[in-house]
């Protein structure tokens, strides 16, 4: 089917993230048209559109912006969660860098529709280079008018803030980011199970729409050609619609974002990055590093799409598609999962603070050749202890990816441990991955604790 | 009446018994000259022990006090400091009394102990003329500290 | 919204592990399971602060009752202390999954939880170590190196912190965020490296930093006071009731070898809830183990003090109280339980025949009770702690009021946090309380009076005419009165802008209710009875003393301040208020007591210190009392001691007044004897003895009971229970509070 480039069309395009270019390719053209439709027209049009999240739950997007009550007199905020920090996953990148304007459009939208008061960029605290992009970009639609008071005549008033991180995976979590944009620590709040969306009470205790980066970028798309147009992109899944940004990266020989329609094989995107540099496909991980690996058996008939790739093991994710050829340790990546999770869990709940370095342990103690054959399973109970006891979803990002690894490549867990060394260890191709010796990747403070403030050297 | 075998038969045969009995070895012992050995499990008095580097190993956690059945023990503890140190944690035990004469000498103390400090061993003899002298305090009860092998110390 | 007073919640039916029930709605499952007596284990959740659902203890399976009659069950176990009951909940508490998933928090917990049992002081009544056994699995999996950090870090001068132990529930960090409010603690990094400590390190220098010790569910945060000085199972624990101010918090006494080592808080949802202050927490252990107790009669020897028996002490007490021929005062100590109170005023009255008796050591000595009946209609004090959550605004009004009266402060801040009620507070200097307040009004010390009268001026042209006309029907006399007080006078006279003083005017003008709590600057103003009785008119024209929700609270300092005016340890008033002029309440008492009542008021404090001073007072007996540091005026309180011919001092400790006293007698503290207090609120609860009396001190009502056997010759109260009953029996307020009705958590009367 080849790459489907919509949000990403024109984005090689020099300039196109001025105000000027990007209005030659019938910029704002979707706001002004949205302006003049009725606010539920406009939620009506991505209903029909059938977007869903791009964030990785994959939700769909109108029931969001439908939950927004209609007629109270509480502040309304718009929250666009470009706080991506999911290893693998490099989209809202480009979204932002070459495209700003795209984003902003999609937002003024959203707000025009569930009647916000101003709307939130959270930016990842290392986008430094986006957020200055952003902020030129909505500079100049203040100027044009397309933002502040009274947008282009329609009697709406809009503002846009920028929110930068400070570098915390677990603000990616919706809750934890309005905790992080109120000024708390950004820790994941309350969820009561019969009103799990923040429509009602979100930040400030407000209604609140949060989106990500991607979701909101479609939106002008989406209100320019209609939303029977793009639900007629992947009409061949079952429920997925519209292109998703690939983040294709690993071992393939052209890493880069790629857009594809729902609906594509999973190879043939593989095929677009230029194939499998350094052998043959071991697997893939299509969405981002907290999602279960793809063996290569199974990518084979893999289709890019919500339900399609939840039945073959996997899911779709945020698009962080990580590509791993036949030479890669399964144990040191599994590790280097694990590390991340532990690093990043926020320490609220007990099961993801405590298990994850419990499991980063175990695997340390595994690579240093020390592992005992019971290990494996005990990682595997570990994995079931965390999955769905824990507070948010961090939780399960970061038991899954580790159980998919044992449950796929177990024998390599136990050459390891039989042997006290990587199956890879004599492999050249294999050593080329490999960090040379005396090269410490890792801040060595990780692992040990730390006490009040550490003294800056 | 048979003078013979009536009276100097009977006696000779309770004399045989005697004599035999006085020809065998003696159990008496010349107590205190002599004292018989305990059994390895006789549990008499308790001892409060110490580490091979003389420290004490009783942390004044109080749960021997705690386990005793006649509630005869009392313990009051205190934090070690670095230039006052008595055992290896943070806790010691300032106080530590038993009432000898409240003791059923059961040994469930010996069993809460964490640290195995207190045992029960085989001093037996408890006597005395008042009963201020049987509640046994910590200096009574903790074990001399170890004679250092200087010989063996410099050799090592 | 200001919490609705006795509303009436919606009950919804739920079923836990196959048992239905009833239960309101909204009610969290956890505190719901307590009903069938299901205990389901937790850690971070407290009943008096938010849930958070951190530690994941209380997972419970869960499902929802369809229309159709089945049930949808969740697909993952939820935490229940986050958990409110809705209509058609179906829970299990005990299944299999269950059972496994509390072992694996446990599992978890436990591998960085140093098992140092023996030597923490929670061992033995900690809830990690109690869940373990009932729930935890046997073994653990875990054989890496566990977590090291500094063992005991000292906090503050009270606590000591354990981060080894810790096992991040944040019940600390949100104590002090939700309930103190001063958000000194705080967790520092993430991950596996949680720790709560204090910003940059700082000492934690909260006024109810004691709270966060009992809250932990570990040992990590530990008293430094109670640091090593008993196991659970060495320590005998009582009932009491705190002395450190008229909070009337409840209080465990923990003692040991006939010491108080340890003071924790006793759960009474009307009073203190959970809580207690770092002053009833820690100081007054520190009160109770003072090394000057009294433990022996004394007298006077020169300037030596001869140990005397108890029975050459009463006879000569009794010689020259009677040389004195009713030229006799009493002053009584606030820390006296209401028997006490009740059989000095007995003793003093029909004994010694003299009215010349008071409790109060503040400027204001005047007859309170009589200008709130015939102003409000009202008790001087008009509310209780649960009012603080249904009025609209809390006015408070010089006090200070996290100093004086901290758990009414905790409820002030609780009702402006979780139900919304405005907070205004008028004080000289900065204070606690101004961080909540809507308004602040920082007058000029001592401009108390000129602050009220100014309200009181814009309220009149504020309100509506109507409104005045009703609440105040003779106002023309206070407008006249007032005709100088406009808003420029007062900003002249207090400091505060005219601008700040309309909008405040125009708050209270459009609230509901208002509930005004006032504190020791307005007992010790200058023209204290002047501004007690504006402060009523305030009340009235603002038609506060109808409301249910409202109205002035006068709060009293001392523990049982009130109690001592309530058994009538006043110059003109006889327990209950009866007038001592009152013929027919003299004879009611003269009949009960046997002997008759002097029928002319009596002087009050200044007055009994003033006649000492003139020699009309030739003996003066201190019970509790300590005048030298309490009175207002130390050194009439000084001159007044030592002129006087003879003075006896009844008190548990040396006090700076007992320096002057003649004659020393040994009294008991609360941990030592049996009684009640009645604290600001009208709460009257008992608290129970603790421990024995040391050396030969007695209970004071012991003390009086014995003199008024000596004096009288009738037979003496056998025990505070009796006393209690003849209370009852001649007071109509404390009629229904006898010992049996009182229970644990108390009664409040009127």
């Amino acid at each position: 089917m080849g790459e489907y480039r919509l949000l990403l069309k024109h984005v090689d395009v020099p300039g196109y993230d001025t105000l000027e270019v990007y209005r030659q390719y019938g910029g704002y053209e979707a706001l002004e048209k949205a302006l003049q439709m009725e606010r539920q027209a406009v939620i009506d049009e991505v209903k029909k559109s059938g977007l869903r999240g791009r964030g990785g739950a994959g939700f769909p997007a109108w029931i969001k912006w439908n939950g927004i009550p209609k007629d109270d007199d509480k502040p309304h905020y718009v929250i666009c969660n470009s706080d991506e920090g999911e290893p693998g996953t490099f989209k809202d990148f480009e979204l932002m860098y070459k495209a700003p304007h795209q984003l902003i459009e999609g937002m003024i939208i959203a707000g025009y529709a569930v009647r916000a008061k101003c709307g939130y960029i959270y930016i990842r605290g290392e986008y430094v280079e986006c957020a200055r992009k952003v902020r030129r970009a909505i500079d100049e639609a203040y100027k044009a008018g397309y933002l502040g008071k009274n947008i282009l005549g329609s009697g709406f008033d809009y503002d846009i803030y920028i929110h930068m991180g400070a570098g915390s995976y677990e603000c990616g979590e919706e809750s934890a980011l309005m905790s992080s944009l109120m000024g708390e620590r950004g820790m994941p709040r309350l969820k009561f199970p019969h009103a799990p969306l923040p429509t009602i009470a979100g930040v400030w205790d407000c209604p609140t729409l949060i989106n990500n980066c991607e979701s909101l970028s479609c939106v002008p798309h989406i209100i320019r050609n209609g939303g029977e147009w793009y639900a007629q992109l992947g009409a061949s899944t079952k429920n997925s619609r519209g292109t998703k940004i690939f983040s294709v990266s690993g071992h393939v020989n052209r890493p880069g974002n790629y857009e594809v329609e729902f609906g594509t094989p999973l190879m043939e995107l593989i095929e677009m990055a230029g194939g499998v540099a350094g052998g043959k496909l071991k697997g893939i991980i299509p969405g981002g590093s907290s999602m279960p690996i793809l063996p290569a058996e199974k990518c084979e008939n893999a289709i890019i799409g919500y339900e399609e790739l939840m039945e073959v093991g996997s899911m779709v994710g945020s698009g962080g598609c990580m590509v791993l050829n036949e030479h890669t340790c399964i144990v040191h990546f599994a590790w280097r999962t694990a590390e991340f999770y532990a690093h990043e869990s926020c320490g609220k709940c007990t099961p993801c603070r405590e298990g994850t370095r419990w499991m980063v342990q175990i695997l340390e103690r595994i690579l240093q050749g020390k592992g005992r054959m019971e290990d494996i399973d005990l990682l595997l109970e570990i994995c079931d202890q965390i999955d769905g006891r824990s507070f948010c979803a961090l939780g399960d990002a970061a038991a899954w990816p580790v159980r998919a690894f044992i449950k796929n490549f177990r024998h390599e867990f136990e050459y390891y441990i039989q042997h006290g060394r990587s199956m890879y260890a004599d492999n050249p191709e294999s050593q080329k991955m490999f960090p040379p010796k005396g090269y410490q990747r890792y801040n060595p403070m990780r692992y040990e604790y730390t006490f009040g403030y550490a003294p800056r050297k | 009446m048979n003078i013979l075998r009536d009276v100097l038969k009977p006696i000779g045969k309770g004399l045989r018994i005697t004599l035999r009995h006085f020809l065998e070895p003696k159990d008496t012992v010349f107590y205190p000259e002599e004292r018989k050995e305990q059994f390895p499990r006789t549990r008499w008095r308790h001892v409060l022990l110490r580490y091979e580097n003389g420290l004490e190993r009783c942390i004044g956690c109080s749960l021997c006090a705690g386990a005793c059945p006649v509630r005869c023990i009392y313990v009051e503890a205190a934090e070690n400091t670095d230039t006052e140190r008595y055992s290896p944690g943070e806790r010691y035990a300032k106080r530590y009394e038993i009432n000898l004469l409240r003791c059923i000498y059961c040994g469930y103390c010996q069993d809460a102990c964490p640290t195995g400090a207190i045992v029960l061993r085989e001093d037996y003899e408890l006597a005395d003329y008042t009963r201020d002298a049987f509640i046994a305090t910590k200096e009574m009860l903790l074990e001399p500290l170890p004679v250092r092998d200087e010989v063996a110390e410099v050799a090592r | 919204m200001p919490r609705a007073k006795n509303a009436q919640p919606k009950l919804v039916n739920i079923e836990i592990n196959g048992i239905p029930l009833q239960v309101p709605e909204g009610e969290l499952l956890v505190e719901a399971a307590k009903r069938i007596g299901e205990d389901i284990p937790i850690f971070c959740y407290h009943k008096y602060m938010k849930p958070v659902g951190m530690c994941r203890m209380c997972l419970v399976e869960v499902g929802y009752k369809q229309p159709d009659g089945s049930v949808r069950k969740m697909p993952k176990p939820q935490a229940s202390c986050t958990l409110p009951c809705t209509e058609g909940l179906v829970a299990w508490t005990q299944s299999e999954q269950i059972i496994k998933d509390r072992r694996a928090v446990l599992e978890f917990l436990l591998i960085n939880h140093p098992l140092d049992c023996p030597i923490c002081d929670r061992g033995g009544e900690c809830p990690l170590q109690n869940n373990t056994q009932f729930y935890g699995p046997p073994i653990s999996r875990y054989i890496e190196i566990k977590r090291h950090l500094p063992k005991a870090f000292p906090l503050s001068k009270y606590v000591m912190l354990d981060l080894e132990r810790c096992i991040q529930c944040g019940r600390c960090v949100r104590f002090t965020e939700e309930i103190s409010g001063d958000a000194q603690l705080a967790l520092l990094f993430r991950g596996a490296q949680t720790q709560p400590h204090t910003f940059q390190l700082t000492e934690f220098t909260s006024r109810f930093s004691g709270n966060v010790i009992e809250i932990c569910p570990v040992g990590a945060l530990t008293s430094r006071t109670y640091r090593f000085r008993a196991r659970p199972w060495d320590i005998v624990t009582q009932k009491s009731i705190c002395t450190m101010c008229s909070n009337g918090c409840n209080l465990y006494f923990d003692s040991r070898a006939g010491k108080v080592v340890r003071i924790n808080a006793r759960e009474n949802p009307e009073v203190n809830e959970t809580w207690t202050c770092d002053k009833g927490k820690f100081e007054q252990v520190e009160f109770l183990n003072a090394p000057n107790r009294l433990t022996q009669p004394m007298r006077r020897n020169g300037t030596a003090w001869e140990p005397i028996s108890w029975a050459q002490a009463y006879e000569l007490m009794l010689e020259r109280f009677a040389r004195a021929r009713g030229a006799v005062g009493g002053l009584a100590g606030t820390r006296l339980s209401n028997e006490a109170l009740y059989l000095f005023q007995k003793l003093m009255r029909a004994g010694f025949q003299s009215n010349h008796i008071d409790h109060r050591m503040t400027r204001y000595q005047g007859d309170l009770w009589a200008h709130a009946q015939s102003l409000l209609n009202k008790p001087p004090v008009a509310n209780e702690y649960r009012d603080l959550e249904a009025t609209h605004l809390i006015f408070v009004f010089g006090a200070d009021l996290i100093d004086e009266q901290p758990m009414v402060f905790l409820r002030a801040r609780k009702a402006w946090r979780h139900y919304g009620v405005k907070v205004a507070v008028a004080y000289p200097v900065a204070n606690a309380v101004e961080e909540f307040a809507e308004t602040r009004l920082r007058y000029r010390a001592g401009s108390e009076l000129a602050l009220v009268k100014g309200l009181l001026y814009i309220l009149l042209d504020k309100l509506p005419a109507e409104t005045v006309a009703a609440n105040l029907p003779d106002h023309e006399w206070l407008r006249a009165l007032l005709q100088d007080c406009t808003p420029a006078w007062t900003q002249d006279h207090t400091g505060i802008a005219a601008e700040q003083l309309l909008a405040f005017a125009d708050t209270i003008a459009s609230v509901p209710s208002m509930l005004i709590l006032t504190g020791e600057k307005v007992w010790n103003h200058p023209e204290s009875e002047e501004l007690v009785k504006h402060l009523m008119w305030l009340t009235r024209l603002t038609g506060n003393c109808h409301q249910e929700s409202g109205g002035l609270n006068l709060l009293p300092l001392g523990a049982n301040e009130q109690g001592a005016s309530d058994m009538g340890v006043l110059p003109n008033r006889l327990p209950g208020y009866a007038l001592v002029e009152d013929e027919a309440a003299r004879e009611r008492f003269t009949q009960a007591w046997g002997a008759p009542v002097p029928s002319t008021p009596g002087l009050n404090t200044d007055g009994i210190l003033q006649a000492c001073l003139t020699g009309e007072i030739q003996a003066l007996y201190l019970a509790g009392a300590n005048p030298v540091r309490e009175h207002y005026d130390p050194t009439l309180a000084e001159r007044a001691l030592r002129a006087c011919e003879f003075v006896v001092v009844q008190d548990s400790h040396m006090t700076e007044s007992a320096e002057y006293a003649d004659l020393l007698l040994p009294a008991c503290t609360v941990a030592e004897s049996e009684g009640t207090y009645t604290n600001w609120e009208r709460r009257v609860q008992r608290f129970w003895r603790a421990l024995e009396p040391p050396g030969e001190s007695k209970p004071d009502w012991l003390i009086f009971a014995e003199l008024w056997l000596r004096q009288v010759r009738q037979t003496p109260p056998f025990n505070p229970r009796e006393v209690m009953c003849e209370i009852a029996s001649l007071v109509p307020q404390y009629a229904e509070c006898t010992y049996e009705a009182l229970g644990d958590s108390g009664k409040r009367w009127g």
